[in-house]
């Protein structure tokens, strides 16, 4: 029998695999690319120009070769706020998601494995939860308890929940129903070691590309919640807060209001082609 | 089929309650004193006293809960704290607009989403197909707020074709039906054409198609309808979108709705506004979505015939 | 030879794929005679079903028919515009697919779905149509024809789906039926009732039938011809009594040797050994030498060329070919 030799598939490595199809997904990778540069400037923090530097002289000035995307009503450089409001900003939604992906998920892995009342339970409260539509229920919460960024934080990490609750339990039930959870359950492997040695890793894959899109959403939600008045004060250089005070010099100072808002678009469209190339690339069972 | 609507209704029972109970604590989990924060800040203690009295919060919760959704049912809203009216009289005009703008969004949405949706799968990896993506894919990640800005700056303030705010006229409503639609058309375009692309690999398109059918009957009978049934639920799912941007489009645009309502209450501290208003947009949402379960096993003969 | 109601001429078949172009079929030429049977045999993954959807030109988009001819009493319908294919299909040729229950538009009423065709094809009226798939659900067999046109597919039975499927292909009346594995989502039970029915419908008719079907029990019960596949390519062509009596590809002995026979004293059921190889890792040589227990050096070097053996038999074995290489033509 010579077949063996003839028969030799070659199989690569998942990692070449993820990256060799990531790569062909140009969208993606240029939206990583954007989002690296983001980065950049959250750590350097590169501002022309003191943020809360009063420029009488300079008021709501057009773009120009000093002050590209303009001044605020105070002559305050627009691109030096917008910058340091990445900070704000990004931060804002990575803590938000991070916490709402971490509870949702511990409860999703519950639901999806123990089942049972439990599993009810928990699900009966994401129903729940996702019958206050959309930001109402990130906006009843600030309502509660107060405006403020700390608030709209922990509105959107309870907005969030309930979204990685579903996802995460989901594909926890099909993890669960795959043969090697079967076998390695039957040579008597400790729940715990079953939880975090199989299903969390089977769980990242839908986890990862949640998270990304999560991350726009979040974005969006805080600022809208700043536009609407209960998060970053005025002061502040929250993409939000400025949107909101640019909306009373529109027709006078339009640079005002067409800056931030096109940083928040660029930034969530990043986020959401990331997450529609690592979809497609890790294929996770999403429903 | 009637199974089905039964398991649906007793389903959303539970889920009311809790709402309703939810909605009903908020006036318990604001910090600090209900009765002080009704009567408001220069009240004295036995003004405080006689509000307590006289929203009911000596009763029991269980009692108290009661009453507010007899209240609830019976149109006694209670009495708005910014106004002193009773909350129903400034909560009925607020309807109308929000239901003008909601109906005109969904609608356009629903009619654009679908039929690029399934352009877009038809022509899957062309020019066109891009396009549309790309668009979709801004149309999720565009905030509705700024969008509207930016549509209220170019066709109001610099070209002058419609109203900047306000609920005049129909041409009103034109730019915050298409600000509050854009999101909406992105995600039924984007899942309409991931439905389609998966339908046309089925076996019954190909053999519509070694029928000898022309491609538009196979796409328009045959893939459509079956594409269809799944998106019913996407649309239902999207009244919870329009919801919540009607918030931010009423605000934009100035329109007199309950979403700006709703904002302006929680500015205010009006809270009895602000438990009705919740209530109502969460019922809403819920009856909805059973609406489209329902419509949902109208179109699907698997559940339809059971 | 004017009665060849279809005659396929060096048919491939590509696919375009991110693994580059792959060939699912290669070099196929055949031949379907009126009121006739032909069997397309072969493992799954060998091309019988990418051949028989290439002759309706109904591939997926990434499938292209690169060269080749399909001449349909003597009309190519490869080079047929979009218009005049579609009149082809469903009127002079049509298919049956493997797989009824998901063949059968699931949001669709089955009457529907059969009156679909002649209203298309022959301008029938509503009534009209409606009348003839009455008829034709009787002649497939099933009682309470009236009641079947208002349900929907899944209220029917897989056997039942395969009968209204094969109504509706013969409901035109084609010159030739293509049946992709009919029965093979079938009890074995309905299988032989399904079969017993396309016999009928053949005979009645007298229509040409290519058969495709890995099922060796049902090539030797239905069909009169017999072509073997692998990989794409045709090994073997000849009479199925011949072919029975003597395989002569050693392809063809394993298909026909690891079929279970009762009353064979054997513990062991002779198998072949290994898997069609994918269409991205083919050999160099002999596609099959791999997994052939004979193969030479030869063969694993060079493909060896389908050739006829004797009459109206072919084969493509470098060991054959060597025995009989006087019969080339």
């Amino acid at each position: 029998m010579k077949e063996i030799q003839y028969e030799d598939f070659k199989i690569e490595s998942p990692f070449r695999e993820f990256s060799r199809k990531f790569l062909k997904k140009k969208s993606a990778v240029i939206s990583l690319a954007f989002l690296v540069f983001l980065l950049i400037l959250v750590v350097f923090q590169p501002t022309p120009y003191d943020i809360s530097a009063i420029d009488y002289d300079n008021i709501l000035c057009e773009p120009n070769s000093d002050h590209l995307f303009g001044t605020d009503e105070y002559g305050r450089d627009v691109l030096s706020r917008i910058i340091t409001g990445t900070r704000i900003s990004l931060s804002v939604a990575i803590i938000a998601v991070t916490i709402g992906a971490i509870i949702g998920s511990i409860l999703g892995i519950i639901a999806g494995y123990y089942g049972g009342l439990l599993e009810s339970l928990i699900m009966r409260s994401c129903d729940v939860l996702f019958s206050f539509p959309g930001l109402l229920l990130a906006i009843g919460i600030v309502a509660i308890i107060g405006p403020g960024l700390t608030n709209v934080v922990i509105a959107i990490s309870i907005y969030g929940i309930p979204t990685f609750t579903r996802i995460i339990r989901s594909s926890t039930l099909s993890i669960k129903e795959l043969l090697y959870i079967e076998a390695s359950k039957s040579i008597g492997v400790s729940d715990m070691r079953l939880l975090f040695k199989h299903i969390f890793p089977g769980t990242l894959p839908s986890l990862i590309v949640s998270y990304t899109m999560r991350m726009g959403t979040a974005i969006i939600s805080a600022a809208s919640l700043s536009f609407l008045g209960f998060g970053a004060s005025p002061k502040n250089p929250d993409w939000g807060a400025m949107l909101s005070t640019g909306r009373d010099y529109i027709g006078v100072a339009p640079h005002m209001l067409f800056y931030p808002g096109l940083m928040i678009f660029l930034t969530v469209l990043a986020f959401n082609l990331l997450g529609d190339g690592l979809r497609d690339t890790l294929d996770p069972k999403l429903d | 089929m009637k199974q089905y609507v039964l398991k649906r209704l007793l389903n959303i029972i539970p889920i009311m309650l809790v709402v309703s109970i939810i909605v009903f604590m908020f006036i318990h989990l604001i910090p600090g004193d209900p009765a002080r924060i009704v009567a408001g800040q220069k009240a004295t203690l036995e003004e405080i006293e006689i509000m307590r009295e006289k929203l009911g919060l000596n009763d029991p919760y269980i009692v108290q809960y009661k009453n507010f959704m007899v209240g609830v049912f019976s149109g006694n809203w209670g009495t708005s704290i910014k106004s002193n009216l009773p909350v129903w009289n400034v909560i009925v005009p607020r309807i109308k607009p929000t239901l003008i703008l909601a109906i005109f969004s969904i609608i356009w949405s629903v009619v654009a989403g679908i039929s690029m949706g399934v352009i877009s799968a038809i022509k899957r990896g062309k020019l066109i197909d891009y396009i549309v993506m790309v668009g979709a894919t801004s149309g999720i990640s565009v905030p509705l707020f700024w969008l509207g800005l930016m549509l209220m700056q170019i066709f109001s303030v610099k070209l002058g074709w419609f109203p900047t705010t306000g609920v005049d006229s129909f041409s009103s409503y034109v730019l915050p039906s298409i600000t509050l639609g854009a999101g909406i058309t992105a995600m039924i375009a984007r899942y309409t054409r991931s439905s389609m692309i998966e339908i046309l690999k089925e076996n019954y398109i190909r053999t519509s198609r070694a029928k000898g059918l022309h491609e538009f009957m196979v796409i328009n009978k045959h893939a459509l309808r079956n594409s269809l049934v799944d998106v019913i639920t996407i649309v239902g799912l999207q009244f919870g979108f329009l919801l919540a941007g009607s918030v931010l489009v009423e605000t934009v645009f100035a329109i007199p709705g309950l979403g700006r309502l709703l904002i302006d209450s929680i500015l205010f501290r009006d809270y009895t506004v602000v438990q009705t208003v919740l209530l109502i947009f969460t019922f809403q949402f819920i009856i909805i979505n059973l609406i489209v379960d329902v419509l949902y096993g109208i179109a699907n003969p698997k559940i339809r015939y059971e | 030879m004017t009665d060849k109601l279809l005659d396929v001429k060096n048919l491939k078949t590509e696919f375009h794929t991110d693994k580059g172009n792959l060939t699912a079929v290669n070099d196929v030429s055949f031949y379907v005679n009126n009121e006739e049977i032909v069997g397309l045999v072969g493992e799954s993954g060998s091309g019988k079903s990418v051949t028989s959807l290439s002759l309706l030109r109904l591939l997926p988009e990434n499938g292209e028919i690169s060269e080749g001819e399909i001449l349909l009493e003597g009309r190519n319908l490869r080079e047929m515009n979009k218009k005049e294919i579609r009149s082809i299909r469903g009127s002079d040729i049509a298919i049956i697919f493997q797989d009824p229950m998901s063949s059968l538009n699931p949001v669709l009423r089955v009457g529907e779905q059969l009156m679909e065709c002649t209203k298309l094809h022959l301008k029938y009226t509503n009534d009209q149509a409606r009348k003839h798939a009455i008829d034709m659900i009787k002649r497939v067999g099933i009682p309470v024809p009236e009641d079947i046109m208002n349900r929907y597919p899944h209220q029917l039975s897989g056997g039942m789906s395969q009968r209204i499927m094969i109504a509706m292909a013969m409901s035109c009346n084609p010159k030739l039926l293509i049946a992709d594995e009919p029965t093979t989502a079938l009890d074995v039970t309905i299988q032989a009732q399904v079969m017993e029915l396309m016999l009928e419908l053949k005979e009645k008719n007298k229509i040409g039938v290519l058969l495709i079907t890995h099922d060796l029990g049902v090539v030797a019960e239905m069909c009169d011809r017999v072509m073997v596949m692998y990989c794409g390519r045709i090994v073997e062509m000849a009479d199925v009594n011949s072919l029975f009596k003597n395989p002569l590809h050693p392809y063809t002995k394993g298909l026909i040797a690891s079929v279970p026979k009762i009353g064979r004293n054997s513990d062991v059921l002779p198998y072949i050994s290994g898997r069609v190889p994918d269409l991205s890792q083919l050999p160099t040589g002999c596609k099959f030498a791999p997994r052939c227990s004979l193969a030479i050096d030869k063969c694993h070097i060079e493909e060896p060329k389908l050739i006829y053996v004797g009459e109206n038999r072919q084969c493509r074995c470098h060991l054959v070919n060597e025995r009989g290489e006087n019969h080339e033509q």
